[in-house]
């Protein structure tokens, strides 16, 4: 079980409605980018196998409402993520210092064991309208550094800048988690069901 | 915890351990290449998805538990097909599993990774599974089977651009197919009574909402659904099955799903279609919500950089009448609805044409009809209406900046009065402020006139106006500064129109009562004052040979402006008449000047009775007056006023007040020559230099003194005597002698010395080397 040949991955992407997560998805696994919006309603996600450092990883990548009024039945997709992206979009402060919101949101719902190491990465978003933009890439280094060190990113979907790179990060480092993870041994109720160890025998008695 | 709540939790940790022990095994099976023990565990665990008993979202939390466990199944499955397995054999295989759910699930799973080898049609093994999914018809169960469906196919249904073999329509046909069947099933569950109440039924359809939007998306996805494919073959097919299932929840999310699922280029090539559809669904369904929400999702494609509306196509006008059908169709929509609506268009059309005003106005009557025919007035409204209705004022003012443009807007300013008092104050302070603000002077009589009626709640009491005491006394003075300020952005350029624009303002501000006017005319009289000098300057330099008419006039109008408000406010009148008097002056007119300052005495007589009051009054009349001096005066007039003066001032209260005054008086027998640095000087000064008088007025205020109760204060009073003495020998006034200033001097030691403390401050305690002139006269 320790080295299961193949590795599935599960990554998590989330930030505030319109900063650019779908398109983020789509540029990475499909390489194409629209610039016609649409809101992403509940959520669903897309595949793509690549190599990390030798292994072939298997990603799968959620992509999420930035609406809550879209999500009906709840976050309950967050649960085995092995590494959670935020995106903000570096022209919209409001959508930068969202980031600790859904960050906390993302650590209570989905509950991983080491939540002080679990693996987020940051992408600051459309940078190719770079006259607009308003948030510095100090600023965003700031608080990735206060956050635990996030990797942080500064990509344009719309040009594949960076693209790339920060989902390779995220690869990795959500490998490095699932290989944490994944050393596991077999859940109790599997020993139950097979083999009842005497001393629960002795307790209900 | 609710015990719900609490079951629920229970059920779900249960069928999760179960889950979580077979995937375990299954695993262990994949790893040692064990497909039929794998599969057997995979079909153990997927028989806890049978459950009846949890609710959408735990069933939802246990799905993904699934999901996730089911990927090691699908990611084996495709290592088979890439170590040249079959998996077509597979397919055959897994129909025999015991149990329907965990059968399709597992048929699900092989089929998409069978679509992957392209050992058969994409399109075929689809249709295939689509239609063995009827077989589950449970409401909850179905629909997440479904789903499971549309997330394993979606990236391999036959598309442009990809090389599953198929037609984008056998997708649509696919989707939709996969779509009606889950609507069916979805609005079933409304229905079913085993599953508790109606109440709980429909929180539980809520909840699976999300479930029927994904489908939307994968027709919004599918790169072959070109804009002339929706609305061709996609658009016409969702709205019949949105229209025909006749199920309130189901017609707005599936409506709402289409609006955020296609680009806007497409809903504004289907706009009537689109709308028309909205009108024909049942009636309990907020189409209003709908509408806004397509509204909004237009005016946000409008200001992206994704297109731009087209030309030739209205969207405002198509909104408009369609809205106006929909309303027709839809009797008793509330009203605040009906004009939520129009808020909605009134911000698609200033985003999408903000130069079209008139379509601002066309928004802004129908809202006024409306209100109209409704009978709803100030005093019924309702806070909902109130809401609407305050956004109608505010968005025009928040989006033009230039109150000109809003108060250009025909049907803009009646709307103000569907607003309560309370309300109404607050959009007029807003306007207010918007001017104030916007720098943007209102230069014509009819702005002002408007933005006057706008207005109106902060001028006068309105019938709904609350009781003076309810009133915060700080909140009424910040608002009537807000409105006295006004008055310096209702300027004109052109003079003539200047004091049009202070008539009406005048008229305006005059019904305000008491205790508006005190804010509000003293600017207005200022401002008259300065227009006097317009007139002034524009008559010497040639330009207006009626500006001494128009300047009469102006001061005419200024005349009535104090009058009026110096019967509420005496003291504030008194001021600005010495203000008018000086201003007239200046002009060179003598009986307005004078009759200023008779208005001045007359006030200071009837209505200043507080002797402080009086005290500082005097001081005014006695400095205005000796500023003026004798410009435009004659001498008789200013003899006058300066004998009336001088009386008055040796009848003030207080002994020290009449010596004092006394002897400021006497400076009204003596003033200044012309002026050379004046600009203002059209007429030359002409000095007042009346000696005797001067020392007529000092010998009274020392005989004043003498009357003095108080040794202190009368040595005291003594020494300002001998000051101003010393100040008229120092400017030549002969009349005061070196005799009369030494008997001063005498006087004052000798009551010092009478004093019981000898260390009493003086003034003065001897000469100084510089004012060697006027000691030098007094012999010490």
């Amino acid at each position: 079980m320790a080295t299961r040949k193949k590795v599935l991955l599960k990554v998590i992407i989330l930030g505030d409605s319109g900063v650019g997560k779908t398109s983020l998805m789509n540029q990475y696994v499909n390489s194409k980018f629209s610039s016609q919006y649409k809101a992403t309603i509940g959520a669903d996600f897309l595949t793509k196998e690549v190599m990390v450092e030798d292994r072939l990883v298997t990603m799968q990548i959620w992509d999420t409402a930035g609406q809550e009024r879209f999500q009906s039945l709840g976050v309950a997709f967050y649960r085995g993520a092995d590494c959670c992206v935020l995106v903000f979009d570096v022209n919209l402060p409001k959508t930068f210092e969202n980031l600790d919101s859904w960050r906390d949101e993302f650590l209570i719902q989905a509950g991983p064991r080491d939540p002080d190491n679990f693996p987020f990465v940051v992408l600051g978003n459309k940078i190719d309208l770079e006259d607009q933009r308003r948030i510095s890439t100090k600023r965003a280094m700031t608080w990735c550094t206060l956050k635990g060190n996030i990797p942080y990113f500064e990509t344009s979907a719309k040009e594949n800048v960076e693209v790339e790179q920060a989902f390779h990060t995220i690869a990795k480092n959500a490998l490095k988690q699932e290989n944490d993870v994944d050393l596991g041994f077999p859940p109790p109720s599997a020993i139950k069901l097979h083999d009842p160890p005497p001393k629960q025998k002795k307790g209900c008695c | 915890m609710d015990p719900d709540a609490e079951e629920q939790r229970k059920l779900l940790n249960d069928a999760s351990r179960v889950v979580e022990a077979q995937a375990y095994q299954m695993k262990l099976a994949l790893d040692n290449n064990k497909l039929m023990d794998a599969l057997k565990h995979c079909s153990d665990m997927l028989c806890e998805l049978r459950t009846s008993l949890l609710s959408p979202t735990s069933y939802y939390s246990l799905f993904i538990q699934v999901m996730d466990e089911m990927r090691h199944m699908e990611s084996h499955l495709l290592d088979m097909h890439r170590q040249e397995e079959k998996v077509s054999d597979l397919y055959e295989l897994v129909q025999y599993t015991g149990n329907i759910v965990p059968r399709l699930y597992l048929l699900i799973t092989v089929g998409a990774v069978f679509i992957k080898t392209f050992e058969a049609p994409a399109a075929d093994i689809l249709r295939d599974l689509v239609e063995m999914c009827k077989g589950v018809q449970h409401p909850t169960r179905g629909l997440f089977l479904r789903h499971y469906l549309s997330s394993l196919t979606k990236d391999k249904l036959p598309d442009v651009g990809n090389e599953y073999e198929g037609t984008v329509e056998s997708s649509i046909n696919f989707t939709i197919q996969n779509f009606t069947e889950m609507n069916k099933l979805w609005v079933r569950l409304g229905y079913q009574g085993a599953l508790g109440s109606r109440e709980m039924r429909n929180k539980y359809r809520a909840q699976l909402r999300q479930l029927i939007y994904s489908n939307m998306e994968r027709l919004g996805n599918l790169e072959g659904v070109t804009q002339d494919v929706y609305i061709e073959n996609v658009l016409p097919r969702v709205l019949e099955q949105v229209v025909s299932c006749r199920d309130k929840l189901a017609q707005e999310s599936l409506t709402e799903a289409v609006i955020q699922s296609f680009p806007g280029s497409y809903h504004i090539a289907t706009l009537s279609r689109f709308l028309e559809a909205i009108g024909e669904l049942v009636p309990e369904v907020d189409v209003k919500s709908l509408i806004v929400s397509l509204i909004d999702r237009l005016a946000g494609f409008a200001a992206s950089d994704e297109g731009s509306l087209p030309k030739d196509l209205d969207v405002f006008g198509i909104f408009s009448s369609e809205i106006a059908s929909i309303m027709e169709s839809r009797e008793g929509m509330p009203l605040e609805d009906v004009l939520s609506l129009q808020v909605s268009l009134l911000n698609l059309t200033l985003q999408c044409y903000p130069e079209r005003t008139e379509n601002v106005d066309a928004v802004l009557g129908y809202c006024g009809q409306v209100l109209a025919a409704s009978g709803v007035d100030r005093s019924s409204v309702t806070p909902a209406i109130t809401k609407e209705v305050a956004k109608l004022l505010h968005i025009p003012v928040d989006t033009y900046g230039d109150m000109r443009t809003v108060l250009d807007l025909a049907n803009y300013k009646d709307l103000i009065q569907y607003l309560g008092h309370a309300e109404r104050s607050v959009t007029a302070q807003y306007i207010a402020s918007a001017v104030l603000k916007g720098h943007t002077p209102l230069a014509t009589v009819e702005h002002a006139q408007d933005l006057l009626h706008m207005i109106a709640c902060l001028l006068t009491d309105e019938d709904d106006a609350p009781d003076a005491s309810e009133v915060d006394a700080e909140d009424f003075a910040e608002e009537q500064t807000l409105v006295a300020r006004l008055i310096h952005l209702i300027t004109s350029p052109v003079a003539d129109v200047q004091f049009q624009l202070y008539v009406v303002s005048r008229q305006a501000f005059g019904k305000g009562g008491p205790s508006r006017i005190k804010y509000t005319l003293p600017p207005l009289a200022f401002g008259a004052l300065r227009l006097t000098q317009r007139y002034k300057a524009a008559g010497l330099a040639g330009d207006d040979e009626m500006w001494e008419k128009k300047v009469l006039k102006v001061f005419k109008f200024v005349h009535q402006t104090i009058t009026a408000l110096a019967s509420e406010e005496p003291e504030l009148g008194l001021r600005l008449f010495l203000a008018a008097a000086a201003t007239a002056d200046t002009c060179g007119l003598e009986a307005i000047a004078y009759e200023f300052v008779s208005r001045a005495f007359t006030i200071y007589e009837e209505d200043i009775n507080d002797n402080k009051a009086q005290q500082a009054a005097m001081a005014l009349i006695v400095g205005g007056l000796q500023a003026m001096g004798r410009r435009s005066l004659d001498e008789d007039s200013y003899e006058t006023a300066a004998a009336k003066a001088t009386a008055h001032s040796s009848r003030l209260m207080l002994v020290s007040d009449q010596a004092h005054g006394v002897c400021r008086a006497s400076h009204l027998f003596w003033t200044n020559g012309p002026d050379e640095d004046s600009a203002v000087a059209t007429l030359e000064l002409t000095p007042v230099r009346d000696g005797e008088r001067v020392l007529q007025c000092l010998k009274k205020s020392l005989k004043i003194a003498a009357k003095c109760m108080d040794a202190v204060e009368q040595v005291g009073l003594y020494v300002d005597i001998l000051e101003e003495c010393l100040l008229y020998v120092d400017s030549g006034n002969e009349a005061v002698t070196a005799k009369y200033v030494n008997g001063l001097v005498q006087l004052i030691r000798s009551n010092l010395g009478n004093l019981e403390s000898p260390t009493l401050p003086l003034c003065r305690s001897g000469p100084t080397d510089d004012d060697d002139g006027v000691w030098a006269a007094i012999e010490l």
